[in-house]
């Protein structure tokens, strides 16, 4: 399976930044919940931004707000932010190896396959020592 | 031989929830739609945004409830799902395999994707 394609969409900024527009977004639907908040408004108060924001979070799923203003509201819901730089060839090896191990468990099978005289049509497992074998009657 | 089959996404960090790409005869039409928004360039941003979205809810449930995913329709046991990040859309249905993005797509062919997208799993559901 190429890397490739992943790696690019890594690359991306805005791969990140939507990394941060979950986050706050489950947090604040976390801290609702456990204090049985149930309107935006009730929440707007508690975090001291316009309900137009918390909309805007809530619904759009959009944050847009300087570092400053989201740690300000993290503090608001009980969190603090933790910020992590990884090496990037570190973290894409780590990704790539979870990526390609499941690749290798539910892929067994090539796209390769074998007819015989008596036109069956076997696929090609791709662990030899795979018990696994298929046989389809073309 | 059968029309349609899956592939793991190499597009994404795999989690718990599994997320496929569907080919049909070997193409895969959503690989062909990462090409050409990578190649345009402009809206790769979004793209690779839309993808963390998907990714994020095949995680542990989480966005529970976000705007940023729709239901659109359960076709047989399917439902099918939009994923949304600005004017880009991207297309999957849930089965017992986990999650098999069909295509992707732009706000203004809505409509006309959505529709596209029914056909595509009515005839992947009619294989199975």
């Amino acid at each position: 399976m190429s890397n490739k394609n992943l790696e690019k969409v890594l690359n991306q900024p805005m791969y990140w930044v939507e990394e941060i527009n979950g986050l706050i977004y489950n947090a604040l639907l976390n801290y609702k919940k456990e204090n049985k908040i149930k309107s935006n408004t009730e929440l707007a108060k508690v975090l001291g931004i316009s309900k137009s924001r918390v909309s805007q979070i809530i619904n759009d799923n959009e944050v847009n707000y300087s570092l400053e203003k989201l740690f300000e509201i993290c503090f608001k819901i009980n969190v603090f932010p933790k910020l992590i730089f990884q090496n990037k060839i570190d973290a894409f090896n780590t990704i790539l190896d979870n990526n390609s191990n499941l690749t290798f468990e539910l892929n067994q099978f090539s796209n390769e396959f074998e007819i015989d005289n008596n036109n069956k049509c076997k696929i090609i497992p791709l662990n030899p020592n795979s018990q696994l074998d298929l046989v389809l009657s073309q | 031989m059968k029309k349609y089959s899956i592939s793991l996404s190499d597009k994404i960090q795999q989690s718990s929830t599994k997320v496929f790409e569907l080919c049909k005869n070997d193409k895969n039409e959503f690989d062909n739609f990462f090409n050409i928004i990578e190649k345009e360039g402009t809206h790769f941003g979004y793209l690779s945004a839309a993808l963390r979205i998907l990714q994020d809810t095949s995680n542990n449930n989480n966005l529970r409830g976000s705007n940023k995913i729709r239901l659109l329709d359960t076709i047989g046991n399917c439902k099918l799902y939009e994923v949304k990040k600005d004017i880009l859309r991207i297309y999957f249905f849930k089965d017992e395999n986990g999650r098999i993005i069909v295509t992707g797509g732009k706000k203004n062919d809505q409509d006309k994707d959505i529709s596209r997208v029914k056909k595509i799993i009515k005839d992947y559901l009619n294989e199975q």
